[in-house]
């Protein structure tokens, strides 16, 4: 995408993320300032990928960014701190999608017994800028929610955020063949629940 | 789930709609007074160098004792060592010396 020529000499002048996790590092307020709110689009955008209710994501974002302030001390500057800090995020949404897990069987037994137990109560979201793409996100988020919570992080990192599988393998802590057969065992179980779906209407 | 982009499926429309899903908008302020409060909390350290990370990890006072135990120990064990070789070595070097008529 080409960027307007006046914002090249600001991003020039700009510190580097390094230099300012380093100033953040010392007990520089003002960097961490800067850190956050430089960073706080992308952590956002990503953690919505896995949370269902705006409420969730403020306490996602905050969770997320109280990790980078707290992992500071342990950051090693040789590290790129973007990695660093997607792979804390991504750790925040897979726990998320751990935590929901739970709540889902919890709050889904008592169900068990009717027609329809995979009926989910939908809850009332705001629809957004693009409700059409709003409308998207919730429906896949409800199929990806049924799978286990690696398979749901992973998938959502693959579908909605596009990423390729070696870099979700280097995020979660996989190698890139186990990335894909975890990604394969996935797609399968989602496909079989699609399946469902589509013969149970 | 399929790949081709000339026919997209059910599932990959799905998808590149969800894709454009923006997410809302979050308290920025909340956010910083949250990260400011953590961010004090947490020890600060000093601009790291490997001067630093070293003598942070070897200068506390425990550390240097240990140090010092352990050079203490290294220099007995040696001496001993070398006490008990030259027991051994010494008629060897008696012998030699008495057959060279004490010249060396």
């Amino acid at each position: 995408m080409p960027e307007a020529a006046e914002d090249i000499p600001d991003k020039i002048l700009a510190p580097s993320d390094e230099e300012l996790a380093r100033r953040a590092k010392t007990g520089d307020s003002a960097a961490l300032d800067q850190l956050v709110r430089r960073h706080q689009p992308e952590v956002t955008r990503l953690l919505w990928r896995f949370a269902r209710r705006p409420a969730d994501l403020q306490d996602l974002v905050q969770d997320a960014f109280l990790r980078i302030v707290r992992g500071l001390p342990g950051w090693r500057a040789e590290q790129p701190f973007i990695h660093w800090l997607r792979r804390l995020t991504v750790n925040v949404g897979r726990d998320y999608c751990r935590r929901e897990t739970v709540r889902r069987r919890w709050t889904s037994e008592p169900m068990a017994d009717t027609d329809d137990d995979h009926a989910f109560v939908p809850e009332a979201v705001e629809p957004g800028a693009d409700p059409a793409a709003r409308a998207a996100a919730i429906e896949i988020k409800d199929f990806l929610a049924e799978l286990p919570p690696d398979d749901r992080t992973l998938l959502t990192l693959h579908h909605l955020e596009g990423w390729d599988f070696a870099s979700i393998g280097r995020h979660l802590g996989w190698s890139t063949p186990v990335t894909k057969l975890r990604a394969f065992r996935a797609r399968r179980r989602l496909r079989a629940r699609l399946l469902s779906n589509e013969s149970a209407l | 789930m399929n790949n081709n982009p000339e026919q997209p499926d059910p599932w990959s429309r799905l998808v590149d709609r969800a894709r454009r899903d923006e997410p809302p908008a979050i308290d920025i302020d909340a956010l910083l007074r949250v990260t400011r409060a953590a961010h004090a909390e947490v020890g600060h350290v000093p601009d790291a160098n490997w001067l630093a990370d070293f003598s942070a990890l070897f200068c506390t006072p425990r550390m240097i004792s240990a140090c010092l135990l352990l050079t203490v120990t290294c220099s007995a064990l040696s001496a001993w060592r070398c006490w008990s070789l030259w027991q051994d070595v010494s008629p060897w070097a008696e012998l030699v010396n008495d057959t060279l008529g004490g010249l060396s």
